[in-house]
């Protein structure tokens, strides 16, 4: 889809978040792709990911991956110096597991967390330079929105309906 | 979907959802003559503090007060106490979340600002402590041209790795818990510099679905890692005295008994700083008898079991039968060091004992006397523990007094300036309530508040 047809579309907004969610629903029945169909929200409840059907986040495999990385760096950092400066002590061997833990779970910890919000910024486009149509500043403060792209007229109208018959309290047409 | 009722209760979740954001945006109006006075103070006493460090610099540790074999005194105290104060941020913010406790919503972001300040200024103290604090790039592991590792059997380097991780992670949970606050600021900002600053700091954040979707499974990924990690730095602070054979420090309970202290002085600090907040800024609706009963609580948990933990330490000694185990208990009650002992005692002990009578727990005014007493009370706990044990270890010729300087006394002041000074920008500048949070799981009175608006 081309960035000028993306910059069209009907902007719908609503009280509460099982009505956009609804209309979201209805929206995709009507025919419209998922990805043309943005919801907007001013809380972040749970609730949006089973009211509308989407597919659990990657962000897991994120985080798993970094965490196993930073174990295996823990084991690895600490192994390999116990070895490249060799500390003898008493004749005592000259690595020692129980201490190399401390090392790998708190790098497990560090990876993990920085892989999980790497993958937010990834999967959820930010930063992002420039706001994305269809948004309005109330939709981080008291209402909920839905924006559909469409170019066509028809398109258009249709949205329009289906938001204005599902509770939308106002319905703009985001042309520019 | 559109009849009378759903539309009615629809205008009211949006009116208090309005309230939301004016009230906790309403904190960050150009900051007043009160605000300015405090950061005057804190500039002040901060500046003493840095003056007296540098001094310590130009002249050496020698203008501390160590006297061997106390070569471990108030800075190190102070490190142990900020580290402590830093837990229960993360225990409201990520542990309490995991328990789904209602309500932390109010006080967590509070909380985890704490904890990123907290940290920010226990990471001074050991190089300040290290007296040449140009070699403290020691303790990092890098490949270095004298191919020096650092030893990872000390303690000392896995508070290293586990303060800063601690540190890293925490602020990253704060931050992230922050952007789509921001993003509220951002849409109401008035000012040109407050536009470019929250427009920079919200990354273009929207509350999309997709947003959303990958925003929650992440923030309980953390919250999740982050819960063990709480239990862990404190254990290894822990184990910065415990892995030593030293008489009063070489027990295995210090691990769990450090983590409780932690947070038992944690949500003091929450309390002091809550109770003016609530006032300066208004919040009564959001912050209210419900949340300090809580908090309350949670303080007199922690007390029991900071107090179970001085008994079996007691008990320990004298079952041991270790002649020195049991001088060092004897000496912290009745020797030389007694008056600082019985502070902790009374302090951590006695007075959170008030808060079995809900008129206390419930109390605004006692709740912030109560808090001060523990602040103080768990300061003196490290003091003990300590220097306490350094003064009195095996060989009774090397006994010794230790006596704080000025130079100690000035930096440990500005510590707290330093973490005050944070605070009040912080106040200032970004959300001091999770707006977006706060919305979805609405304080008893605003709950109430809409209630009424329905029905009206």
């Amino acid at each position: 889809m081309s960035a000028e047809v993306m910059e069209r579309g009907v902007r719908g907004a609503f009280y509460t978040l099982e009505e956009a969610a609804h209309a979201v629903n209805a929206l995709e029945a009507e025919g419209f792709a998922a990805d043309d169909i943005t919801l907007f929200s001013p809380i972040p409840t749970s609730e949006i990911e089973d009211e509308l059907d989407r597919p659990p986040s990657p962000v897991r495999y994120f985080t798993i991956t970094g965490g196993i990385l930073g174990c295996i760096t823990g084991f690895v950092l600490t192994y390999w110096t116990f070895f490249a400066w060799p500390l003898h002590v008493g004749g005592k061997p000259l690595s020692s597991f129980p201490v190399t833990v401390v090392i790998m779970f708190e790098l497990t910890v560090l990876l993990g967390g920085l892989f999980s919000v790497a993958a937010v910024f990834i999967f959820s486009r930010i930063p992002a330079l420039t706001i994305k149509p269809g948004y309005h500043p109330r939709f981080s403060e008291d209402l909920f929105g839905v924006f559909v792209h469409a170019s066509e007229d028809e398109g258009k109208k249709n949205a329009s309906q289906v938001l204005s018959g599902l509770g939308a309290i106002e319905v703009t047409d985001e042309a520019e | 979907m559109t009849d009378i009722t759903s539309l009615r209760s629809g205008r009211a979740q949006a009116g208090v959802f309005r309230r939301v954001n004016r009230d906790v945006l309403a904190t960050l109006q150009r900051p007043g003559v009160g605000w300015a006075a405090m950061m005057a103070i804190v500039l002040t006493v901060l500046g003493i503090g840095v003056i007296a460090e540098i001094y310590q610099i130009k002249v050496g540790l020698g203008v501390a007060g160590y006297v061997p074999p106390i070569m471990w005194a108030v800075y190190i105290t102070n490190f142990v106490f900020w580290v402590g104060i830093a837990h229960s941020g993360t225990l409201i913010s990520a542990i309490l979340f995991l328990f789904r406790a209602q309500f932390r919503t109010a006080v967590y972001r509070i909380s985890e600002t704490m904890t990123v300040f907290a940290v920010m200024t226990a990471g001074l103290f050991p190089l300040i402590h290290l007296g040449r604090v140009w070699y403290f790039y020691y303790l990092v592991p890098y490949p270095n041209e004298r191919l020096l590792w650092p030893n990872f059997r000390s303690p000392l380097v896995w508070d290293f790795f586990a303060i800063s991780t601690y540190f890293t992670i925490s602020s990253v949970f704060l931050y992230v818990g922050l952007i789509p606050d921001i993003a509220a600021a951002r849409d109401r900002a008035q000012t040109r510099f407050r536009q470019k600053l929250y427009g920079a700091l919200s990354l273009g954040w929207q509350g999309t679905d997709s947003q959303w979707r990958h925003y929650n499974r992440a923030y309980l990924f953390l919250a999740g890692l982050a819960t063990p990690l709480v239990l862990s730095v404190h254990s290894v602070v822990s184990w910065d005295f415990a892995m030593a054979i030293v008489p009063g420090w070489h027990s295995t309970i210090f691990a769990p008994y450090f983590v409780a202290g932690a947070i038992f002085s944690g949500v003091a600090m929450v309390i002091t700083l809550v109770v003016p907040l609530r006032k300066a800024f208004r919040l009564q609706d959001y912050i209210d008898e419900y949340h300090l009963d809580r908090l309350a609580k949670l303080l007199l948990l922690t007390s029991s079991i900071v107090f179970y933990a001085y008994l079996v330490e007691v008990w320990t000694a004298w079952y041991s039968g270790s002649p020195y185990e049991r001088a060092i208990f004897w000496d912290r009650a009745f020797g030389q060091y007694a008056w600082a002992s019985w502070i902790m005692y009374g302090c951590n002990c006695i007075i959170p004992l008030v808060l079995w009578f809900k008129r206390v727990r419930t109390s605004w005014f006692w709740m912030f006397i109560v808090s001060i007493f523990v602040n103080i009370g768990m300061w003196f706990e490290r003091f003990v523990i300590i220097i306490q044990s350094l003064a009195h270890e095996f060989v009774p010729y090397q006994w010794d007094y230790y006596n704080p300087t000025w130079v100690e006394m000035a930096i440990t002041a500005g510590s707290f300036a330093w973490f005050l000074m944070w605070f009040l920008l912080f106040i200032k500048f970004l959300p001091s309530m999770a707006i977006a949070e706060l919305k979805e799981l609405l304080p008893p009175r605003l709950k109430r508040q809409k209630k009424e608006m329905e029905t009206a």
